[in-house]
């Protein structure tokens, strides 16, 4: 139940060699990168401020994989052979010869059928219109323009003072399509005043000549080569994509890891001529490091212990072993313990298969829940599939000790009749009572055994007031177990154990002790007598407020902590009544109709309860036991690896 | 407290239309774009755009005429959301009309002090005129500050702004109108909010605004520091009088001897920010947006939330902008990308 042991590294050499420390921290692919400036201890050096020299032309390369429609990344960086800014930018030159002709025959086109197709329609608005429009270009004294004007802007027109008109004749959501009409003398300074307006120009084009008509069906001819044309360059587009496909993705993905190379440069701290790169490493993996930088010469590797930099914190590797290594995720949720810290995943592991176990025993459910697990670890998610085999597994244990399988309560009652057990311990209507205080010691148990851990992790820290006089420790542990025994005792064993010295001494002193707790620690620590640590002017009033609703959160969190566990019977009790409800309507159906009953009810409990139950479990474990001990706060430990540098 | 609930549905559909708001992916690929065309027609597949932009021609859209209709996109989200519920009657709920107005007043403002007050006619976005009853069209035609007070005779920014001028004596200094406007603005939308809201939802949104304008007071700060050396007392004069982090410490940045001391100051502030920055507009739009963003996912209140996500929409109108600035001008847009407010 510990955290990996780690070390402080500072790697430090001439300027010009920051590159090759970084392909050694790549190769090591364990080091967790810090940065090498602005720290206590970093003396003096600076960040470097320097332009990413691949950003840019990441984009360009972006850009191209995006008009040649192919997926950027995924190819292999092995094979490409490139190493500059330079040779990047040659390549990319290289492609564009060919690509950039295409591209813009293709926008040219685009734009082309665009302009064809808004001819088309200013000009299907005037088919009735038996003026040959080559008369009306002609015109000497008078400019037309046909085009499209935003339909906000329509009404602005009429706030200038100028020689025009327009004539809208047709309309959608955004634009008023029309003309307008100004004299040749005032051409210049009306376009510029529509421009401004976003009007956007049609030209009709010089061979549409002839009536409306016969404008627009000129036009539709022009269109349909148009597009014959865009539909050729488009496959010339598509046969060069396939030319450099290979040559590209590869290209880009060695140029999204250089650029994400050199942003490490800048996790680098430099001065003079001189860099420092600082990190941290898990002390098994300290020879990867050395063989990474054993062929570098001119760098210097100096290994610390990991608290030698005040202003650098380590970061967490948990150390778990295979079986209990899936509940990481929940105790990664909850936040990661700090660097030395105690690691709860073991503890969480048992504890959540175990409730688990209870909660949803059923020998046929568990043992799907079991195989789903092996089916999400290798294709979703490898610590959930961890968690649902375990989880499965007990479930699978808790359902023969119940003898139901598949919600079928007796199937198993055979089998044990055979081994010469005649009647189960645990039916879940049967034993009503017993489920619901087993319930209720488990979580004494859990709650106990939380303290526990809690007392000796906060010794650890030396955290006395946690320790000695806090509600989860020495005091804390023993009022809360004189107060159980006391209830157990005098309410199930009719005891008499509340005399006058068992309730002095378990009961009054501990609850003093708690209610004080800051001022005796700080007599412990300081021997001062304070009411309060960080306010010298705590008034033994505002010290008797402030504690005694702390208290009472205390003692109501004692009781609801408790009553918490209650939901583990519940849910025995639940699962099995959940299941009663499935046979039942299996009981009404005809034969064809119960086994489908059958297998949507178990598939509906199983998830729906499944579900509900983990959920409740993570609740306990969340509020009940880990606010009782645990001290989160670590730095989760990202090594800098290359896939990581892809991913930036 | 029934009224109170009967809004919920209002802050759900909010959040709902937030949940369309650009990504960071969604940026990451603008960015992406060699063109406005390629830009337009990316925007055009969002949720967020596809409807404003319908009928656009991509590859012959206009760029000035994009900026608008993406401004407009907001302006119509922000107009369906107050209809929903029929809050479009409540006085509050009319701040965004409000707030487009006092833009375009100090917009126009700006192109009068500089004598281009008939170029304003085209500056003005159409869908604007449309629904506010200042008629913000004949402005083009004022020729003085006679006409300018003739023509808002009839709205309510008459009364702060005649004030103001006959105090100067005809022709008020632009900055002192454009402060006046801004704070006829805010007491507004506060006096409305106590008004038509509860005292809650009030205190909420004093908050809302005591942040948007330490941002906007924070910003201006900087420039004026940084670009023209003004003093302590002077950048004080020409402050919003709202704020959220409380007098002392605005009157504190004021007085910081240079503007790198202003961004130390700040970042000791709620409104830090990790990310690197180049333009200080971009620095505060980013601490805006965190704190919108919380406000929205926490407030229970249809008004604070409508309030903040138009906020959000100013933001992303600004983002865009400036890619689109990219593209047109060929700036590096890795760059632009990092400069992106998200």
């Amino acid at each position: 139940m510990a955290t990996e042991k780690m070390e402080l590294v500072n790697i430090s050499g001439d300027l010009s060699m920051l590159d090759k420390a970084i392909e050694g921290i790549l190769a090591c692919g364990s080091f967790h990168m810090e940065n090498g400036f602005g720290r206590s201890g970093s003396g003096g050096y600076k960040p470097i401020n320097e332009k990413n020299p691949y950003a840019a032309l990441l984009k360009q390369y972006s850009a191209l994989c995006s008009g040649l429609g192919i997926e950027e990344g995924h190819g292999d960086a092995s094979k490409c052979s490139l190493e500059s800014a330079d040779e990047f930018e040659q390549l990319l030159e290289k492609i564009n010869a060919h690509y950039k002709g295409l591209s813009d025959e293709r926008q040219r086109l685009d734009k082309e059928i665009s302009d064809r197709q808004a001819a088309s329609v200013q000009t299907s608005h005037l088919k009735g219109m038996n003026e040959d429009f080559s008369r009306l270009f002609s015109l000497r004294h008078i400019s037309i323009r046909f085009g499209k004007l935003p339909a906000d802007n329509v009404k602005k027109l009429d706030y200038y003072d100028k020689d025009f008109f327009y004539f809208p004749f047709d309309e959608d959501m955004n634009y008023s399509y029309g003309l307008y009409v100004c004299p040749k003398t005032e051409k210049e300074e009306i376009d510029e005043v529509f421009r401004t307006l976003y009007f956007e120009r049609t030209r009709i084009p010089d061979y549409v000549k002839g009536s409306g008509s016969k404008a627009y069906s000129d036009l539709q001819d022009e269109i349909a080569q148009d597009k014959k044309d865009l539909e050729k360059t488009q496959a010339e587009l598509e046969e060069l994509s396939k030319q450099y496909k290979e040559e590209l993705k590869n290209a880009y993905t060695k140029l999204s890891f250089k650029k994400g190379a050199f942003e490490l440069r800048k996790k680098a701290g430099v001065i003079k001529n001189r860099f420092l790169i600082k990190g941290f490493i898990p002390t098994k993996n300290k020879a990867e490091l050395d063989a990474a930088f054993s062929s570098a010469g001119g760098l210097e590797v100096t290994y610390l212990p990991p608290d030698s930099d005040s202003g650098l914190k380590p970061p967490t590797i948990l150390k778990n072993s295979f079986l209990t290594r899936p509940f990481r995720m929940l105790v990664g949720m909850y936040g990661l313990p700090a660097y030395g810290g105690f690691n709860p995943t073991a503890f969480v592991a048992v504890t959540y298969s175990l409730l688990f176990g209870i909660m949803f025993g059923d020998l046929g459910q568990g043992f799907l829940i079991f195989l789903l697990g092996f089916l999400v670890g290798k294709k979703m998610n490898r610590d959930m599939g961890g968690m649902m085999t375990r989880c499965g597994f007990f479930s699978m244990v808790f359902g023969t000790l119940y003898g139901s399988v598949f919600g079928i309560e007796d199937m198993l009652d055979p089998m044990y009749e055979s081994i010469g057990i005649s009647q189960l311990p645990v039916r879940a209507f049967e034993s009503t009572n017993f489920i619901l205080f087993t319930a209720v010691g488990i979580g004494i148990f859990l709650i106990v055994l939380s303290m526990m851990i809690n007392i000796v992790t906060s010794f650890k820290r030396k955290d006395i007031e946690s320790a000695v006089f806090g509600c989860n420790g020495i005091c804390g542990l023993i009022f809360y177990a004189s107060i159980i025994f006391a209830v157990v005792a005098t309410v199930m064993l009719d005891m008499k154990v509340m005399s006058a010295p068992f309730v002095i001494f378990l009961i009054v002193i501990p609850l003093i002790s708690i209610f004080c707790r800051v001022p005796f620690t700080l007599a412990v620590k300081y021997k001062k007598w304070k009411l309060s640590e960080h306010d010298d002017n705590m008034t033994f009033g505002g010290f008797f407020v402030e504690n005694f609703f702390e208290m009472f959160e205390f003692l109501l969190s004692y009781v609801s902590n408790t009553m918490s566990f209650l939901r583990v019977g519940g849910f025995v009790m639940s699962h099995a009544g959940m299941m009663l409800v499935v046979m039942t309507l299996m009981d009404g159906m005809s034969r064809v109709g119960k086994p489908i009953v059958f297998v949507i009810g178990n598939l509906f409990v199983m998830a729906m309860e499944g579900m509900i139950v983990a959920i409740q479990i993570i609740r306990l474990e969340f509020y009940e036991i880990f606010s009782r001990f645990y001290v989160s706060g670590g730095k989760e430990y990202i090594p800098v690896t290359p896939e990581l540098v892809n991913e930036e | 407290m029934l009224e109170g609930l009967s809004t919920n549905a209002t802050v759900a559909k909010i959040r709902t239309v937030f949940g369309n708001a650009l990504t960071s992916e969604d940026y990451h690929e603008m960015t992406n774009k060699t063109s406005v065309a390629e830009l337009c027609e990316y925007l055009k597949s969002t949720e967020r755009f596809a409807g404003v932009l319908e009928d656009v021609e991509s590859s012959s859209v206009h760029r000035g005429y994009l900026e608008e209709l993406i401004k407009k996109a907001g302006f119509m989200t922000y107009l369906r959301l107050v209809k929903f519920q029929g809050l479009d009657k409540n006085e509050f709920f009319k701040f965004y009309i409000k707030r487009t107005e006092i833009l375009q007043l100090i917009n126009f403002l700006h192109m009068y002090e500089a004598g281009l007050q008939l170029d304003y006619l085209a500056a003005v976005p159409g869908y604007v005129t449309e629904y506010s009853d200042v008629p913000l069209l004949e402005l083009s035609g004022a020729n003085n500050a006679g006409d300018i007070l003739r023509i808002l005779r009839k709205t309510e920014y008459y009364k702060p702004l005649k004030r103001l001028i006959e105090k100067s004596g005809g022709e008020p200094e632009l900055s002192s109108l454009e402060l006046a406007v801004r704070k006829y603005y805010y007491n507004t939308v506060l006096r409305n909010a106590r008004k038509y809201l509860s005292e809650g939802e009030a205190a909420e949104l004093k908050r809302l605004i005591g942040i948007d304008a330490d941002l906007i007071n924070f910003t201006n700060a900087y420039r004026m520091k940084h670009y023209f050396g003004f003093d302590g007392d002077t950048i004080e004069k020409k402050s919003l009088p709202f704020t959220r982090l409380g007098r002392t410490k605005m009157k504190r940045l004021y007085h910081c001897e240079t503007s790198e001391d202003m961004i130390a100051f700040m970042d000791e502030t709620v409104y830090k920010t990790e990310e690197s920055f180049e333009h200080i507009e971009v620095r505060n739009a980013r601490s805006r947006l965190k704190a919108v963003r919380h406000v929205i996912s926490t407030t229970q209140s249809a008004g604070v939330a409508l309030y903040a996500y138009t906020m959000i929409c100013d933001i992303e109108v600004s983002n865009i902008v400036h890619i689109i600035e990219g593209i047109r001008y060929k700036a590096d847009l890795s760059e632009i990308e990092k400069e992106v407010a998200v």
